[in-house]
């Protein structure tokens, strides 16, 4: 089971494990997650560790804070195919002040952008679940089933626990693919970790799908 | 928002429909915003708010210390004077305020220009000084303009936002050189903040590109430039043609040779150690493909001949994408280039 929630002590951690945040004050609710960007680390739960995630904007070198860990043991072929991938990725964002929120989107968890014309790809947005699924796309490890038909309902009670701005921001909500008063089929931070949280071949074979209650872990 | 804005904003009244308690409706009257007034005598007067109840008996002395209740009455005249100044206060404070909720409403939107789509015409009489919700026409003006290099942080903003801004064929044909010519000229200048609007520009101005027209990227290939700036134009080659795959074998000789140069020069195994130069080289290779080069299959050679598994599998799973976005069209792929592109996924198996 290649979970770590801290609770036994400090654990080292190995690049692109996703590290994942709870929300202050909310029990298990796991409101953010992230790749680890350092080759190897020891974590101890509420570690600031470096990451590669969306924040937004998407961060190759931004912090997250950590209180649960998980991951797939990767080859060292696989970790240079989503350094690369980070490469390409990383490109088409920008850490400025303005306008990150338009890179991201909770529903679906990544979405591409296209010019209206041409129909060319601008870019990709992505919500922070998104990007740590895309990664492990790259070397052909479905995480999760992401299908509508596959997700639990999830109520405006939770979105509005993970994102705060969607509650203040209607045209926001709605910018991310939240239409509606709900409930929606989203992907959320804490179903990655249960989906670490299987026998690794497992993990490999086939994509966990998440049920009623996995936000929290 | 800002957390301090959020925090201003949480202390002030909603917008919403108010609901009073307490007098019979019919006695009051009501002022301008969220306020309501009753003079139930003379002398008296209650301001009621939603959050708050201001009431006294008014005075003849102006000193606003006086104990109110143990004062002389004051003439109905005077006492409605008195009530104009209150409410001028409040007006204004109330005025203050929703100017403030205001601008919190033009922070949620925000992402109006991105929600928006071509053509939907946002009616403004004066521009917004937030470049993201001014309309497509407004920001083409101003990233045009005469004088848009004359305020640099203001053009990057604008830059950035027409990055989710739909505009009309007209208005792309003049963009795209613009947002490419000025890429090309600030690529060098090593300003850091410089860096986030050339390469959006580049996306950009390169989106709106349709193939006929993709060698204007070549002066972004030039070498000797930062890798970032050639890394984004070699990946925005590939997804020209991806969306408009070309309809016969090397139509584009000139890009292509670009491009084929670049793949050469990084598709050796110390270049591709490095991630950047790897990302690169697969991308130069996906763009060579894309535009159906008769090079395809010497470069695909060259990838395999490096004898690392991890890069040949990565570039494989990419041309595989790339055949299933072309497998998605409507409109189907011409054979020749699609024969190249399966020849080349084979090789790579």
């Amino acid at each position: 089971m290649p979970t770590i929630d801290f609770t036994q002590g400090s654990k080292t951690l190995s690049r692109y494990d996703v590290v994942g945040e709870r929300a202050e004050g909310r029990g298990h609710f796991v409101i953010h997650v992230g790749l680890l960007n350092v080759d190897s680390r020891s974590v101890e739960a509420g570690d600031e560790v470096n990451a590669a995630h969306m924040a937004p904007p998407l961060k190759q070198g931004g912090t997250i804070k950590t209180h649960v860990a998980g991951y797939v043991p990767l080859t060292e072929d696989e970790i240079k195919k989503i350094e690369t991938w980070i490469k390409k990725t990383a490109g088409e964002y920008q850490e400025y002040d303005v306008n990150t929120k338009v890179q991201y989107v909770i529903d679906p968890p990544w979405k591409d952008e296209h010019d209206p014309n041409t129909g060319v790809r601008r870019y990709r947005r992505y919500s922070c679940v998104g990007f740590v699924l895309d990664a492990h796309h790259q070397v052909d490890i479905e995480l999760l089933k992401i299908d509508k038909d596959a997700l639990p309902d999830v109520f405006p009670q939770i979105i509005n626990s993970a994102y705060p701005d969607v509650e203040r921001h209607a045209r926001l909500r709605s910018y991310w693919g939240l239409e509606g008063n709900g409930p929606w089929k989203v992907v959320l931070g804490g179903y990655v970790l249960h989906a670490l949280n299987r026998p690794t071949d497992q993990i490999r074979r086939e994509p966990y799908q998440a049920k009623k209650g996995d936000e929290q872990f | 928002m800002t957390d301090k804005a959020a925090e201003h904003v949480s202390q002030l009244p909603s917008t919403r429909q108010r609901r009073y308690s307490g007098l019979d409706e019919t006695e009051w009257g009501h002022g301008y915003g969220h306020y309501r007034y009753y003079i139930p005598a003379q002398d008296q007067i209650h301001i009621q708010f939603p959050w708050g109840h201001v009431s006294g008996t008014l005075t003849t002395g102006r000193d606003s210390q006086s104990d109110y209740t143990n004062a002389p009455l004051v003439q109905y005249e005077e006492a409605k004077a008195l009530f104009v100044l209150a409410k001028q206060f409040f007006e204004e404070k109330i005025n203050r305020d929703l100017e403030f909720e205001e601008s919190f409403a033009d922070e949620e939107l925000v992402l109006s220009v991105a929600v928006e789509e071509q053509g939907d015409v946002q009616v403004m009489d004066t521009a917004s000084d937030d470049v993201l919700q001014w309309t497509s026409d407004q920001l083409a003006s101003a990233i045009l303009g005469a004088e848009a290099e004359a305020d640099m942080p203001r053009l990057r903003e604008m830059i950035l936002a027409a990055e989710n801004t739909g505009f009309t064929i007209a208005q792309s044909e003049k963009l795209s050189p613009w947002l490419l010519s000025f890429a090309t000229k600030y690529r060098d200048k090593n300003n850091p903040q410089d860096k986030a609007a050339i390469w959006s520009a580049i996306r950009t101005g390169a989106s709106m590109l349709t193939p006929s027209y993709a060698d204007r990227l070549l002066p972004l290939l030039e070498p000797g430039h930062s890798i970032e700036t050639s890394l984004v134009t070699v990946k925005m080659i590939g997804r020209i043609f991806e969306a408009q795959p070309p309809a016969e074998v090397d139509k584009y000789p000139v890009l292509a040779d670009e491009v084929l140069r670049i793949a050469e020069a990084l598709l050796n195994r110390y270049a591709i150690t490095v991630s950047q130069s790897a990302a690169m080289a697969q991308l130069a290779v996906y763009a060579l493909v894309a535009m159906a080069s008769s090079k395809t299959q010497q470069i695909v050679e060259s990838v395999r001949q490096l004898g690392v598994s991890w890069f040949i599998q990565q570039t494989q799973r990419e041309l595989r994408e790339l055949r299933d976005i072309w497998a998605s069209r409507p409109v189907p792929v011409a054979e020749r280039p699609l024969e190249l592109l399966d020849r080349a996924i084979e090789s790579l198996a």
